[in-house]
């Protein structure tokens, strides 16, 4: 075993080391199961940050749409894109008596309101009023659909709910934005994308998502293999960084791990998760901090619900949205390089597929988790050294409901 | 009969009509819906000819495809949809995991056109 993968295996405790301000005790369950909780998150947290709600490129041509709900706030939204070729976001809703403009995702000239029939611009300004004459004092510049923050980066589009955000997007995003200045998201078309309504608390869901201890049980049926073997048998990160909220970690892929034909074809077509030779073909600026010589993939949360999981020529990301302490909307969306190569987009389905399900072992553990919290059994939570991200975030969001924005 | 493959692969033309679909979502339902003998079987007819599909694909590129190159393309797909559950899994739906409803497999644009 080469030197450099010894904290893989090590007994040493490395990161309580290096963030000894997260302490090391146990969390409690409450932030998981209540609902008073949420009702803090959602006023200290999700009405004041900046949330990612989609890419760009579902909003290609004008008057393209899509409508993103935010249960937790009881909040709709349209995103569209303008004549002008801006990309706006509004509320879902009429200015006459509240009723939602705009439904799923489509293209249209204008929004029209199905009680009475006002008409908006996909600008989200007034155009139409049947019957305007029959109203009182109707002050027709007024009536504009309301505008929320909205900002992209990166082809990310994210909104805001105060009325004056605390932080800018790139301060929320923090290091992020140079370290994956010039990873080419734009660029990278969907190859699949998921969802699902689920029963566990969001942040219960998300951390299933940033720690790798869980790799060789819950995916020993699908891609444990691919992360775990004698280098590093618990797929502990071989990187992981905090930065204020958010936090960032990388594992490596097994060397040793034996490839099935439908692997061996697709790392030879173009590339598979199973193996990461791709990171030196196809490898993208950010990627790989530390230059691990095996090399998988990386975990970036971006606080507060989002992970934006970038590799050699590949990302997928996960939104992670509270309809109630125990219910979260779930997306995420696997995106490749684009190609030409019918055998290259082959290749892709292959970790398409085999991601795909397991995504779908990790519902079935952590919704297997949130019925036990459910239970009563237990008071608190004991999270290890590599589990270090799911107490950050706790920790994280702990501190904003302590000390608001 | 009509043709639906290119020449070569003319040994494969009876799986067309059942294992082709053109959707994530439609290939996924398909897996489940078979039974692992049906996978198996599929798979072991197509997995070892798919480094020979592949190559007859490179003739041409996605966004340029014929009808038979966009079936052939088709099958291949096929191919990796089935393949976990009969490298890994050995039953058509992945053990110890939630319903297949529970996840939603949303649509994105079809990666491949077909012009001729
Ligand atoms: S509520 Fe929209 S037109 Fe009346
Ligand atoms: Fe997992």
């Amino acid at each position: 075993m080469s030197s450099e993968a010894i904290h893989l295996t090590n007994d040493q405790q490395s990161y309580r080391e290096k963030y000894p301000e997260l302490g090391t005790g146990p969390v409690p369950v409450e932030p998981y199961m209540s609902e008073e909780y949420l009702s803090k998150e959602c006023e200290h947290i999700f009405s004041k940050m900046w949330l990612m709600v989609g890419r760009t490129t579902r909003l290609k041509n004008v008057g393209d749409f899509f409508v993103k709900n935010v249960e937790c706030l009881n909040k709709s939204i349209v995103v569209a894109k303008g004549k002008d070729q801006e990309v706006r976001a509004f509320y879902n809703v009429c200015r006459h008596r509240g009723t939602n403009v705009a439904s799923g995702e489509g293209n249209c000239k204008y929004f029209t309101c199905r009680f009475h029939g006002w008409v908006y611009d996909t600008d989200g300004s007034i155009a139409h009023v049947p019957e305007e004459d029959q109203f009182y004092q109707l002050d027709k510049s007024k009536l504009n659909l309301e505008s929320v923050h909205c900002e992209i980066w990166k082809g990310f589009i994210f909104v805001n709910f105060s009325d004056k955000p605390r932080e800018t997007l790139r301060e929320q995003l923090a290091e992020y934005c140079e370290r994956f200045e010039d990873f080419p998201f734009e660029e990278m078309p969907v190859a699949g994308r998921w969802g699902a309504t689920l029963k566990a608390n969001w942040k219960l869901f998300q951390d299933a998502f940033q720690e790798g201890y869980h790799v060789s049980t819950v995916h020993a049926g699908t891609i444990g293999e691919y992360f775990t073997g004698k280098r590093n048998p618990n797929c502990r990160p071989y990187y992981l960084g905090l930065f204020k909220r958010n936090r960032s970690m990388s594992f490596s892929y097994n060397p040793e791990f034996a490839p099935h034909p439908s692997e061996i074809f697709a790392v030879k077509a173009g590339g598979s998760l199973s193996q990461g030779d791709a990171a030196k073909t196809y490898a993208l600026p950010g990627i790989n901090p530390g230059n691990d010589p095996y090399y998988s993939f990386d975990v970036n949360a971006v606080f507060p619900n989002w992970l934006c999981d970038t590799s050699a020529g590949f990302f997928f990301i996960h939104e992670f949205w509270p309809i109630d302490a125990i219910t979260t909307r779930w997306e995420a969306s696997l995106h490749f390089l684009p190609t030409n190569s019918p055998s290259q987009y082959i290749s892709q389905m292959q970790s398409v597929t085999l991601l795909r399900d397991a995504f779908r072992e990790d519902i079935a553990t952590s919704e297997g988790s949130q019925a036990g919290l459910m239970s009563g059994a237990l008071r608190e939570i004991n999270f290890s050294d590599v589990e270090i991200p799911c107490r950050h975030q706790y920790q994280v969001i702990q501190e904003l409901i302590d000390n608001p924005l | 009969m009509k043709r639906s493959l290119p020449e070569e692969f003319e040994d494969l033309e009876a799986l067309v009509p059942y294992w082709t679909r053109d959707t994530e979502a439609a290939r996924n339902a398909f897996r489940v819906s078979c039974s692992i003998k049906e996978l198996r079987e599929f798979y072991d007819i197509v997995m070892p000819r798919l480094d020979a599909l592949a190559e007859r694909l490179e003739q041409t590129t996605l966004d340029n495809m014929s009808k038979e190159e966009a079936c052939l393309l088709e099958l291949a797909l096929m191919v990796m949809e089935v393949a976990p559950a009969v490298e890994y899994y050995n039953q058509p739906d992945v053990p110890n995991s939630v319903d297949v409803e529970v996840l939603k497999i949303l649509p994105v644009d079809r990666a491949y056109k077909i012009t001729g």
